[in-house]
């Protein structure tokens, strides 16, 4: 099995990747095959029983993550007989040699020991994951933490920190393992950043490419980078090297957007149109608007027109997802005024004052524009020396659904 | 060239198809201001008048609009009740030119009907075309120290003035000989059975006409006959076209809401209407609350929904329609200003 099975996160590619290229020259880590592992069972060494129940809690929690990373665990069946021919307690399952010698009877690979102590109530937790082929400590992750709720966040934060150093174990690859000879990045983004997991800074993209250092990656495993550039938002990109050769044209970086201009249509005032000025405080992020949308209120008949400007200031963020991603979804709210006035003869002039109680838009994300759906609420005052509109919710229709606004932004 | 030419043409011709189309008409025509703003021919600034009555109890009160007509003419009225104390009539023409002012000093509610020759019933009192007197009506049941005048409707014919009500069961007239001077003895009449769950919710009436069939002239009273769904606002209306010569104690003797009449003269059952604001008659139909908020419907005398048409939201904006249907005449209490708009019908 192929480590096309185990969660493709960023996060985790990364390490891999650190640790890939760290440990290469020693015990030199290929990943390609489901690790056959013996999870033994995690011993408390508490000077009482206070606390028995984090046992279970940690084996349960390492045997769901090695699991779901693609290692095969060895069923305690298996293993169960060796020991009882050896005559070792169980409950010295947490020193490594009896481990290791205990696992490679059942030809696994990796064994995987835990233990804690919880003194004065404060937990301490150790894991260990030996490779058995060479006999040696792997990795270790110790934790410590008072016992309270946090202390499960502890127990995952431990296992989580294990998992991509256990992928590193397994024989050296051989001389003839196909790896990756050349890889040279493509981007029109000039002078971007490239960064490579524990690697750091590799290389700067410069005359449109960067031939990255030599690193002995195998063919068909994944790499992750990161790419910086000043006024752009960095950005990840997982990268599958499948020739020894690799020309990889790099997605570009998206700009830091300062500002954007927006033009937009509003139910209830189709004879019209909005335009719209955005200020990001921070980029793509929070932001501050000013809003103009004029309209003719009209019924196509003898009378006469009414002419409405709107002009409103927002306030609004973005929620949930990030400057790459192709939905987003943003809140504002704010206060606004309708200026009126009449094509009928002998008319004054009117101001309505009103709260923009909540705007929700839903975008599509594009590089340089947004097109976007946003639903309105808004609350007229019914104040101010002219107004004509009651204090309530503005609405098309009386009690009808709050205004839907189509628009599209570009971005600056 | 001719390509672009064709292009063009073909585009001014879907414009054209679509600024005729009632949806699309509707649909631009919206907005979240009152539909009436644009739909206004004339308007007029009642501010100095209205505050001048009000004085400093400008905090409380109400308004209310009454279209009324008479052998020659309409006129619009408005009546502005301080909450609590007396209440003030702005008599206008049609082009919204003030004629005449009157001040009544009751809070009672009044309620403004049509009736014969120039006198125009203003609860307590009446409009002679100049000024207001005291009215002294001997009837009981309408108008003077009745809590549901409001529910009471009239109408005029072969010299008589009618006032017609529902009881909880039953129509109930009476007949006034000579204006307003005196009850024809003997009513009120249980002329027709009604359904204890309906009750009437307002009359229109046609003076005069000539009878297409039969020739000579007649009077249809159209009764609007209004019984609730079961919930807070939703009900159903009726549309019932009786006889003004059988009145004040008409023969019809059936449920008229069950059974209808010996005539089939009762309209199908309009669904989804609420009677926050009266039924009103025009010559184009009659005009109906419906139950989204600020939207009414104009309803053939069949029960034939003719259109839906918007006003405003707010609840407190007061209006009547003209006999013709052409246009309506609203009161906007935060402008202070009385509209006279286009019904678009």
């Amino acid at each position: 099995m192929k480590y096309r099975g185990i969660a493709p996160t960023a996060a985790i590619a990364g390490v891999f990747l650190l640790i890939t290229t760290t440990l290469w020259t020693q015990q030199a880590k290929v990943p390609g095959k489901a690790f056959k592992t013996c999870l033994f069972p995690t011993a408390d060494l508490s000077t009482t029983d206070e606390y028995r129940e984090y046992r279970s809690i940690i084996s349960d929690q390492l045997r769901v993550e090695l699991r779901n990373s693609g290692f095969t665990i060895v069923p305690r069946e298996q293993w169960e007989p060796a020991r009882e021919r050896q005559s070792i307690p169980v409950g010295e399952l947490y020193r490594g040699d009896r481990a290791v010698e205990l696992a490679r009877q059942v030809d696994a690979e990796i064994a995987v020991i835990s233990f804690y102590s919880v003194e004065d109530r404060q937990l301490v937790l150790e894991i260990k994951c030996y490779d058995v082929a060479q006999n040696a400590l792997v990795s270790g992750v110790f934790k410590s933490a008072r016992v309270n709720l946090s202390v499960y966040n502890v127990i995952a934060e431990a296992v989580a920190e294990l998992i991509p150093r256990i992928r590193l174990i397994g024989p050296p690859p051989s001389l003839d393992s196909p790896v990756v000879e050349k890889i040279a990045l493509v981007s029109k983004d000039e002078g971007m950043e490239i960064y490579l997991g524990d690697q750091g800074f590799v290389g700067r993209i410069t005359n449109g490419q960067l031939l990255l250092p030599p690193i002995p990656f195998a063919i068909d495993s994944k790499i992750t980078i990161e790419k910086r550039k000043s006024s752009y938002h960095s950005g990840g990109e997982t990268i599958k090297l499948k020739d020894p050769e690799m020309l990889i044209e790099l997605k570009p970086l998206r700009k830091q957007a300062r500002s954007a201009t927006e033009l937009n249509w509003t139910m209830g005032q189709l004879l019209g149109f909005g335009l719209a000025q955005r200020f990001y405080l921070n980029p793509d992020s929070f932001f501050l608007a000013g809003e103009h949308y004029f309209y003719v209120q009209h019924n196509f008949s003898d009378s006469k027109p009414v002419f409405h400007h709107d002009l409103r200031v927002l306030v609004g963020g973005y929620l949930f997802s990030g400057p790459h991603a192709a939905l987003r979804m943003n809140l504002t709210t704010g206060l606004g005024m309708i200026v009126t006035y009449f094509g009928l003869a002998d008319q004054p002039m009117y101001a309505d004052f009103y709260w923009n109680v909540i705007n929700s838009a839903f975008e599509v994300n594009f590089r340089r524009y947004m097109l976007y759906v946003r639903m309105e609420q808004k609350y007229a005052l019914g104040a101010g020396p002219a107004h004509i509109l009651e204090r309530g919710w503005i609405s098309v229709f009386g009690e009808g659904p709050s205004t839907v606004t189509f628009g599209v932004a570009r971005k600056w | 060239m001719v390509k672009r030419l064709l292009m063009i043409t073909l585009l001014l011709l879907c414009a054209f198809f679509l600024s005729t189309c009632d949806l699309v008409v509707t649909v631009l025509s919206m907005s979240p201001f009152p539909a009436y703003l644009a739909q206004a021919v004339a308007s007029v600034d009642m501010r100095a008048d209205i505050e001048k009555f009000l004085g400093d109890d400008y905090s409380d009160w109400e308004s209310d609009v009454y279209v009324l007509r008479n052998s020659t003419r309409e006129q619009v009225f408005l009546v502005v009740r301080k909450n609590p104390g007396p209440q003030m009539v702005y008599v206008f023409d049609t082009s919204l030119n003030l004629e005449v002012s009157h001040r009544v000093d009751t809070h009672r509610r009044i309620g403004l009907v049509e009736a014969l020759d120039e006198n125009f019933v203003v609860g307590g009192g009446q409009f002679d075309g100049n000024d207001l007197s005291p009215m002294n009506l001997s009837e009981e049941p309408y108008p003077p120290i009745s809590e549901d005048t409001w529910q009471k409707y009239t109408f005029a014919h072969g010299g008589s003035n009618y006032i017609v009500w529902s009881d909880p069961n039953q129509l109930g007239c009476t007949k006034y000989n000579s204006g307003w001077g005196s009850p024809t003895p003997g009513s009120p009449s249980p002329p027709i059975k009604m359904d204890g769950d309906v009750r009437l919710a307002g009359l229109g009436y046609e003076p005069d006409l000539v009878d297409p069939v039969l020739g000579g002239t007649i009077t249809p009273v159209y009764l609007f006959i209004f019984g609730r769904d079961g919930d807070r606002d939703g009900g159903y209306l009726y549309i019932i076209r009786t006889d003004a010569s059988e009145y004040p104690s008409p023969s019809y003797s059936y449920d008229l809401v069950t059974d209808g009449l010996s005539n089939g003269r009762t309209s199908s059952r309009v669904r989804d209407v609420e009677d926050r604001h009266p039924f009103l008659y025009t010559r184009k139909g009659v005009v109906v609350g419906s139950r989204n908020r600020g939207t009414f419907r104009l309803v053939g005398l069949e029960g034939d929904v003719i259109k839906s048409f918007y006003i405003t939201s707010d609840e407190r904006t007061p209006f009547d329609f003209d006999i013709d249907g052409e246009y309506y005449y609203v009161f906007n209490q935060a402008t202070l200003r009385l509209y006279k708009a286009e019904t678009g019908f």
